[in-house]
């Protein structure tokens, strides 16, 4: 429940009840449709967030509190040339220091609250742990296992080599 | 904690590897079959074709193969390219398996284009140049295709004759094209001779 009148409660996925002004928490375009379809009752009851646990809620409130002001999103914002680029602001980057459960959980979340900048800045941290790495460099990083044979990633490596060959 | 263990839906698969150059993707495929499935869309989008007769072959191979051909959106055309080509035999990869076709009997860039472009469902534009690009997917839009028309410096008849070709190409079975839709907007003299 709310307990100012520009405030609203979410609640996470361990019942764990967080209090957040309404138009931080509308970075998130679930949140704030929400809201839109509740109308006055939004303001009274808790809204469950039941994806979300405690801790990854509250990182991500964290980024939407310190990005309250930002613009909304260019038109053009999925366009190709916003993807292939990896650059992220210094309070991001610093932000998204944090183990890499974590870093899942915060795109995860983002993906679900439907909050596309911090999705982005999520995925260019993951493209950028990824970056200039050796597939047994990526592996090690990700604790992935090798899954292919000999024969399978010879035939991969064909193919990566025919891609370049133009 | 893994990448595959966190169940990351493909979606944000596809988006944190959007990010990443061609060859972070040539690695990323050589890691596990998760990744190899997800992203070797990736790997080609953009082809080149010039009057080397190994850019031909990639062509006709990409043209041919399951794997790479469905995710073609462009192809980049230089107009020095000679309008008259002869398919070669030689194998540039043994291993891939090329169902006998029309290929051998092209002879023509008309040709040549009208054998690949029904093979390339995703393909959405042409780029005539007479430049080096680097071929991404922000290739032209149609109006600077247009331009690019008009601003290179195709002189020579058998470039004309090349473009002629090609926009013969371009206005045959390629409904999908955007610019099958307006060729009388390119004002070019090899139109009208």
């Amino acid at each position: 429940m709310a307990t100012e009148s520009n405030k609203i409660t979410l609640v996470s996925n361990d019942g764990a009840e967080v209090v957040v002004d309404r138009n931080v928490a509308e970075r998130s375009m679930l949140i704030k449709n929400m809201m839109e379809d509740l109308g006055e009752a939004a303001m009274t009851q808790s809204v469950p967030i039941p994806n979300v646990n405690e801790s990854v809620l509250k990182k991500v409130i964290e980024w939407c509190e310190h990005h309250k002001n930002d613009p909304p999103a260019a038109a053009d914002d999925d366009s190709d040339s916003r993807k292939k680029t990896t650059d992220i602001e210094e309070w991001d980057q610093k932000f998204m220091q944090v183990d890499q459960e974590m870093l899942f959980e915060i795109i995860l979340a983002s993906n679900y609250l439907d909050i596309k900048p911090l999705l982005d800045v999520g995925c260019k941290t993951v493209a950028n742990m990824i970056k200039g790495k050796s597939p047994e460099e990526i592996r090690k990083t990700f604790n992935i296992t090798n899954d292919f044979t000999p024969e399978e990633e010879e035939q991969i490596r064909r193919e990566n080599e025919w891609a370049e060959d133009r | 904690m893994a990448l595959q263990s966190m169940l990351l839906p493909d979606e944000i698969l596809l988006m944190i590897f959007s990010h990443l150059p061609l060859q972070d993707i040539k690695c990323l495929r050589l890691v596990c079959h998760c990744f190899l499935d997800c992203f070797s869309q990736f790997l080609l989008w953009s082809l080149g074709i010039s009057s080397a007769s190994r850019s031909l072959h990639f062509y006709r191979k990409v043209s041919s193969d399951d794997l790479f051909r469905k995710d073609i959106s462009t192809i980049v055309y230089n107009t020095r390219l000679n309008h008259t080509i002869t398919a070669e035999h030689d194998n540039v990869l043994p291993d891939v398996q090329l169902a006998p076709d029309a290929f051998d009997q092209c002879y023509s860039v008309y040709d040549l284009l009208c054998y690949g472009i029904p093979r390339l469902p995703m393909l959405r534009e042409i780029m005539i140049t007479d430049r080096a690009l680097q071929l991404s997917p922000n290739l032209s839009t149609t109006d600077s295709f247009i331009n690019s028309l008009e601003t290179n410096q195709a002189q020579t008849a058998d470039d004309q004759l090349s473009l002629f070709v090609l926009l013969r190409a371009l206005s045959a079975d390629t409904a999908d094209l955007r610019l099958s839709e307006s060729p009388c907007r390119i004002a070019y003299p090899a139109l009208h001779p």
